[in-house]
């Protein structure tokens, strides 16, 4: 039990340009979610290597991590992960907290992201006062406000029905197209994949083909051999 | 709702580790009240003693000057004492009182200071302070005392009256004074000296409080007159007698009083003198014994507080145990969107020492309340822990207080450490899915 050896990803060679919208395509148990971790620097692969910036994310230690993450990082994540006990203000300004803001300045650009999420009435609530697609905002809120370089969404619609999905998808994209951000977004909705400039459909820890959407409709750039 | 219970957790055992030490300390207190009530605490008392063997020193003028040379010695007073019947208006004492020779330096380094009228100033004759329980000395002349009630003190007007130190003795009988000799000749009456009683000395200082103080002069006049008088009575040989009837020496003395001028030398001086072969002894000796009870007892008491206060202490480690395992989403998250180990770190040991800092200082607030209401209502508790007479029974000094808030947030600091700890080194992805 649990000594089993899991391959979760197996030989993958990726490469995602700045300014890319990608998405991670794949069913569930597909390594999908292990790859954006890694990416991320949350997991550590257990050989090869990852690049962002020219700096190999697994060799950075917790604390370098910390910072690299503050500074380049945003995260999305499925569950929205909103700290309960703090308002949605309190929420979005928490990351600049950690990089030393003075707090006046911290409230201000937290509200301006609200603002831009369309949540610039609700900046005195707490999540739970708020419905699942509010709560999603607030998280973008707040994985924008540092304007990280790449922001990672790991199946940020899969919680809300379908028309919040698309309000949200919007969102995502037009402020990630504003600052000219990378966007890697991790979901198995084939709706969601649409918004991509780039999909990667993963199977079995692997890259199973890698699609270009184009005006012409999609474009096969890659293809696992079988 | 938790953290609340903790904070009452730390205030409790800060309470008990104050309010156990505030006993040891009032304690202590008042060891020193009282006996600093029965004579002055920096005062060392040197006799030659009572030893036969002729190369004992000698408490002479010279010995006088040495014990004046040596270090944190403030002041030489010389005891000089003759006992002499003192007389107020119709009354007169029932015994001859102790008459001591002081000026009004002497008395005031020796702390004898008047509880009603006032003290004596310097060069000033003709005037006499009276010790507390004179006042209740006196009977009518011609009558005797009646033992079978309490003494009454006598009301005295001070510097308005005078009083009498008479040089003869007296007929114990009929209060006459005793003015025939052994051959049964008639001697001419001596004429009593007159004083002006000035100032009345508290009564509960036994070593004082049966004499009268007058200054030198008078004293000197009063010794002269008194040898002549009683060799006209008995003859020559007898001469002045002090208290213990010994013969009085003229340059040797038979106490002298040593000021010190640092209350923590005087069993260092004491010991010196006790080397140079004088018998000496100083109120101080009892208070030392008297701590030596009281560090133990607040010792044992301090124990049983410090055993709340590390109950406690285990209450805030489990409060910011289960704290994190509750916010383990919340730590992953905020590592997640960029805290530092640190940041994590010092969240909970914020916390932590809040929760100590918090509960210190409302602790303090309520024992010192505590310790007020034991104050106002506190005879009878003073009574069954057994300090007896005491004038308060929990006393919380500035030390304790501000000692008691800085112990618990350090309480807080130590045990909020650990769970800071582990708080910082939670992995953010397991902590992010936890549920």
């Amino acid at each position: 039990m649990g000594k089993e050896k899991i391959v979760a990803l197996d030989h993958i060679d990726l490469e995602i340009e700045k300014g890319e919208i990608c998405c991670l395509f794949g069913t569930s148990g597909s390594g999908k979610s292990t790859l954006l971790n890694m990416l991320a620097g949350l997991e550590k692969p257990t050989k090869g290597n990852i690049k962002i910036k020219n700096v190999s994310v697994e060799k950075l230690d917790e604390a370098e991590l910390a910072v690299f993450r503050q500074k380049y990082i945003g995260f999305v994540f499925q569950s929205y992960n909103l700290i309960p006990s703090l308002t949605a203000l309190e929420n979005v300004a928490l990351p600049l907290i950690f990089q030393g803001m003075p707090k006046k300045e911290r409230e201000k650009r937290a509200k301006e992201m609200l603002e831009a999420v369309g949540l610039g009435e609700r900046l005195r609530h707490k999540p739970k006062e708020m419905s699942g697609g509010q709560q999603q905002r607030v998280s973008i809120a707040r994985a924008f406000v540092n304007r990280p370089k790449i922001l990672f969404a790991d199946e940020p619609t899969g919680n809300l029905d379908t028309h919040t999905t698309i309000e949200v998808m919007d969102m995502i994209t037009r402020i990630a197209k504003e600052y000219n951000q990378t966007l890697i977004i991790v979901s198995h909705d084939p709706e969601i994949a649409t918004y991509a400039h780039k999909i990667i459909t993963i199977r079995d820890g692997n890259i199973y083909k890698i699609e270009k959407n184009t005006d012409h409709g999609k474009e096969i750039t890659y293809e696992k051999q079988e | 709702m938790r953290t609340i219970l903790t904070i009452l957790g730390v205030i409790i055992g800060a309470c008990s580790i104050i309010l156990m030490l505030s006993l040891g300390i009032a304690m202590d207190r008042n060891f020193e009240e009282q006996i600093s009530q029965m004579g002055n605490l920096t005062v060392i008392s040197v006799s030659a003693g009572q030893s036969q063997d002729a190369k004992a020193p000698k408490l002479n003028d010279k010995a006088l000057e040495d014990f004046s040379k040596m270090q944190y010695v403030e002041r030489v007073i010389p005891s000089l004492m003759t006992n002499t019947y003192i007389t107020y208006d119709k009354y007169r004492t029932n015994w001859e009182m102790m008459i001591y020779a002081l000026d009004a330096e002497d008395m005031s380094a020796l702390g004898y200071t008047a509880v009603q009228g006032r003290d004596m100033q310097p060069g000033e004759k003709n005037v006499m302070v009276l010790g507390g329980e004179i006042p209740k000395q006196f009977t009518k002349i011609g009558k005797r005392p009646n033992y079978n009630k309490p003494p009454e003190a006598m009301p005295i007007n001070l510097e308005s009256d005078k009083m009498q130190l008479e040089i003869a003795q007296f007929d114990y009988m009929t209060g006459k004074p005793l003015l025939e000799n052994m051959e049964g000749e008639k001697i001419k009456a001596p004429k009593p000296i007159e004083v002006k009683p000035i100032g009345i000395l508290s009564d509960t200082n036994y070593e004082i409080a049966n004499n009268a103080y007058v200054p030198r002069e008078i004293f000197d006049k009063l010794v002269d007159e008194k040898k002549k008088y009683n060799e006209k009575l008995n003859g020559k040989q007898q001469g002045n007698r002090d208290m213990f009837g010994n013969v009085q020496q003229k340059g040797i003395y038979n106490e002298v009083k040593l000021k010190i001028s640092d209350r923590d030398k005087v069993a260092e001086v004491q010991e010196a003198i006790k080397k140079k072969g004088y018998m000496a002894y100083s109120a101080m000796d009892w208070l030392t014994e008297m701590k030596k009870v009281s560090n133990g007892m607040q010792l044992a008491l301090g124990g049983i507080g410090a055993v709340s206060l590390l109950v406690a202490a285990i209450g805030i480690a489990n409060t910011m145990m289960m704290s994190i395992y509750e916010r383990t989403r919340e730590i992953g998250i905020m590592k997640v969107i960029g805290a530092k180990l640190v940041d994590i770190k010092k969240m909970f040991l914020v916390e932590a020492i809040m929760i100590g800092a918090l509960g210190g200082t409302i602790g303090v607030m309520i024992s010192s309340v505590i310790s007020l209401i034991v104050n106002t209502v506190g005879g009878g508790i003073a009574n069954i822990i057994g300090m007896h007479g005491a004038t308060k029974v929990s006393v919380i000094p500035p030390w304790l207080a501000v000692g008691a808030i800085v112990f618990s947030t350090v309480i807080g600091l130590i045990s909020g450490y650990f769970p800071a700890r582990r708080a910082m080194k939670l992995s953010a992805l397991s902590a992010i899915k936890t549920e």
